[in-house]
C-alpha cells in the first residue's frame, strides 16, 4: 500500500532557513544513496512555504512508515537530524537513539498533514515492482 | 557496554547443543521466595544440589546435559521487579505473544484461543525451562531431580511439558535437512557452517551491545544494566506441521507443472531436502563433484540469481534469509535470527497416512528485540510479499495461506510457472515471549 508522509514545520530564524538551503545541497548525494538504498520511497522533495517560513518534507512510499523506521533512521537519521536542528517543531535527538526511536513515530503522525486528494497512477505498485518492470524482471 | 564473558551467556544463545533430546518444562510460580531460591540454586556452581545453567563457555567434553531458562514478563512481575525495571522491558514483551499474534500471522486455527501454550485459555506461564539430554535415560533422571526442586517450598508449578526429539539425519517432519544457516556472531566462538555473510553484530543476539542498524546504539536494555546486560529474547513456538497436507500437496502438484515431486519441495524451500541450496546445484541434489558441508550455506542469490530462475524469490529460505538480495528497507543481510528448534511426534510414515498423531516442531527463535527481528520476519517477510516484489504473496511452507488466495511463482528462462490452493502447512499450537537471562541476571532475581 502506498502511504504519504507531508511534514510541514516551522523555520526558527531567517538564518536558520539560510542554514537549510546550505545544508539541502550538501546532503544531496546522502539522501540519495539512503533512498535507493531504501527501495520504498517513490519521490521525496523538500520545499519552503510562506516566505520561506516554513519547510515541507513531501514523500510518497510503500508500507507502514513504523515498519520500516529503523531503516529509515539508520539511513537518513543525520539528514533528520541536520532537518530539526532548524526547526521549531522537532522529536528528540538523534532520532537514530534507540531511546527516541518511538518518539520520532509520533512526531511523523503527529506532523503528517492530513490528505485532502491523492492520486496514484499505479496503486498496487511498489517501488521494487516498478524497478523490476523497468530491468525487465520475470516474476 | 559490559566486557563479553562468555560464562555470562546462556549457552543456546551461541551455540546448537545438538543433542537428540529435549524436555520443555513450562511453569509457574506459586511460592515467590522459593522459586528466587530456585533460579539461584541453577547458577550456585552446586552440581549436586541442582543442575546448573549450561553458559556459552567452551566445554572440553560435551556434557551430558544442558539446561537454559526463559522467564515471561508475567514471571519477572510475580517475582516482584520493580515497576521501574519491569517498564525497561520491550513493549512487545511487555504485551507478549497472545496480544502480538494478529502481527505475527496467528490468526484463524493458529489463533491464541487455540493454544495449549501461552493462550488466552491456558493458565499464565512464568517460566520455561529448557532440558536437553543426550540419552533418554539422563532426561529422566534430571527430571526427576528438576521436579524435586519445583516442589520445594512449593515453589513452581509445572504447568506442562513438552518432549522434542531429533529425526534421523537431522530432519524435519517435512522431510528437509534442517538448522543449516545460522548466523556468525561478531565476538561469539562460531560453531556454524561458515556462511558468506556479514558477521552479525554482538547486539543483534545480546543485549548490551551494538546492533545492525549503527555502529554506537544497540536495542533497548532492561534495566539494570545487572539485569539486562548479556540476556536474549527468544519466541518459544509449538508449530503443529500438517505433514500429510504438505506431501499430498507435493504429489498432486509436481506433474501439473512438469516438475518431479523433489524438485519442487526445493523450489518451496530453497534447498533441497538433502540440504543442498538450489544457488549451488540447481537441477538435482547430488551434484557432482558434491558440495562440502562447510560450503552449504556459503552462497549468496546475488548476482548470480537475480531472477530467481535458480531459487524462487519466494522460497522460505530466501525469504527469511534474503542475504545480498534487494528488499524493502535496505539489507536483506539485517533481522537475522538464531534457530533453535527439536521436531516432536514420531517420523511421518507415507504407507499408513493418517495416524492421528501430531507432528511438529518445538521452536525456539532467539534474537535480541523480537519486534525488529523474529516479529518483522513474520509479519514482513513470511506473511506478506512487498518487501521483495512479490505483492500477495506469502512463504509457501510457513507463511498463513489459504487456498482461495495461495500463490507461488516459480521462474525460469522458459517462463513463470504458477502454483496456487495450497493451504497453511505449519499451525501454531502455543507461543511464549521469554527474556533469556544471564547469569548474572539469574542471581540478580534470586536475590531481589
Amino acid at each position: 500500500m502506498q502511504n504519504t508522509l507531508t511534514l510541514v514545520l516551522t523555520i526558527k530564524s531567517p538564518a536558520d532557513y539560510d542554514a537549510l538551503t546550505t545544508l539541502l545541497p550538501l546532503l544531496k548525494s546522502q539522501m540519495d544513496k539512503a533512498f535507493s538504498t531504501l527501495n520504498i520511497v517513490h519521490f521525496a522533495r523538500v520545499v519552503f512555504l510562506d516566505n520561506n517560513t516554513k519547510v515541507a518534507v513531501i514523500t510518497e512510499f510503500d508500507g507502514d512508515f513504523s515498519t520500516y523506521v529503523q531503516d529509515f533512521a539508520e539511513n537518513l537519521g543525520q539528514v533528520f537530524d541536520a532537518l530539526f536542528e532548524h526547526t521549531v517543531e522537532a522529536p528528540p535527538l538523534p532520532v537514530e537513539d534507540p531511546q527516541n526511536i518511538q518518539a520520532f513515530i509520533d512526531f511523523s503522525h503527529k506532523y503528517n498533514v492530513s490528505v485532502a486528494y491523492f492520486y496514484s497512477a499505479y496503486p498496487d505498485l511498489t517501488v521494487l515492482n516498478i524497478l523490476d518492470l523497468a530491468k525487465g524482471k520475470q516474476g | 557496554m559490559a566486557d563479553f564473558n562468555l560464562a555470562d551467556v546462556q549457552g543456546f544463545i551461541l551455540r546448537g547443543y545438538r543433542m537428540p533430546f529435549v524436555r520443555h518444562f513450562v511453569l509457574q510460580i506459586n511460592n515467590v521466595a522459593g522459586s528466587r531460591q530456585f533460579l539461584g540454586s541453577l547458577v550456585n556452581e552446586d552440581e549436586v544440589s541442582s543442575p546448573q545453567i549450561t553458559t556459552a563457555a567452551p566445554w572440553t567434553s560435551k556434557p551430558d546435559y544442558c539446561l537454559n531458562i526463559g522467564l515471561t514478563y508475567e514471571g519477572l512481575k510475580e517475582l516482584r521487579l520493580s515497576d521501574d525495571s519491569l517498564g525497561s522491558f520491550p513493549p512487545e514483551f511487555i504485551a507478549g505473544s497472545a496480544a502480538r499474534a494478529d502481527i505475527v500471522g496467528d490468526i484463524g486455527e493458529s489463533a491464541p484461543g487455540n493454544w495449549i501454550v501461552g493462550g488466552m485459555n491456558s493458565p499464565s506461564p512464568h517460566m520455561l525451562l529448557f532440558l536437553y539430554a543426550q540419552n533418554g535415560d539422563v532426561l529422566e533422571s534430571k527430571t526427576a531431580i528438576l521436579r524435586t526442586i519445583f516442589a520445594r517450598e512449593g515453589a513452581l508449578i509445572e504447568l506442562s511439558y513438552h518432549d522434542g526429539n531429533a529425526l534421523p539425519g537431522g530432519l524435519v517432519h517435512f522431510g528437509y535437512i534442517d538448522g543449516i544457516s545460522q548466523p556468525t556472531i561478531a565476538r561469539a566462538p562460531s560453531m556454524e557452517i561458515p556462511d558468506s555473510q556479514p558477521v552479525a553484530p554482538t547486539g543483534e543476539f545480546l543485549l548490551g551491545y551494538h546492533y545492525q542498524f549503527s555502529e554506537t546504539y544497540g536495542y533497548l536494555v532492561p534495566k539494570p544494566d545487572t539485569l539486562g546486560i548479556n540476556g536474549s529474547f527468544a519466541a518459544f513456538r509449538i508449530l503443529k506441521q500438517e505433514v500429510e497436507a504438505f506431501e499430498k500437496f507435493l504429489q498432486e502438484t509436481a506433474p501439473t507443472i512438469g516438475m518431479s515431486v523433489e524438485m519442487l519441495a526445493a523450489k518451496l524451500c530453497g534447498r533441497w531436502r538433502n540440504g543442498v541450496p538450489l544457488v549451488l546445484s540447481p537441477d538435482n541434489d547430488s551434484p557432482d563433484p558434491p558440495i562440502a558441508n562447510e560450503q552449504l550455506n556459503n552462497y549468496d542469490y546475488v548476482p548470480i540469481d537475480v531472477n530467481g530462475y535458480l531459487c524462487p524469490l519466494g522460497a522460505h529460505m530466501r525469504r527469511t534469509n534474503p542475504r545480498g538480495e534487494v528488499v524493502a528497507g535496505g539489507s536483506g543481510h539485517k533481522r537475522r535470527i538464531v534457530r533453535r528448534g527439536m521436531p516432536y511426534g514420531p517420523l511421518y510414515d507415507p504407507t499408513s497416512p493418517n495416524d492421528g498423531i501430531e507432528r511438529g516442531l518445538l521452536g525456539l527463535f532467539i534474537n535480541g528485540n523480537l519486534a525488529q527481528q523474529f516479529e518483522f520476519l513474520m509479519s514482513t517477510w513470511i506473511n506478506q510479499g512487498d518487501f521483495v516484489g512479490l505483492n500477495n504473496m506469502l512463504d509457501p511452507l510457513v507463511g498463513n495461506n489459504a487456498p482461495q488466495e495461495s500463490k507461488f511463482l516459480i521462474p525460469s528462462q522458459e517462463g513463470t510457472k504458477t502454483v496456487t490452493g495450497f493451504s497453511r502447512f505449519v499451525i501454531t499450537r502455543g507461543s511464549l515471549y521469554c527474556f533469556l537471562p544471564s547469569t548474572t541476571a539469574l542471581k540478580y532475581l534470586a536475590n531481589l
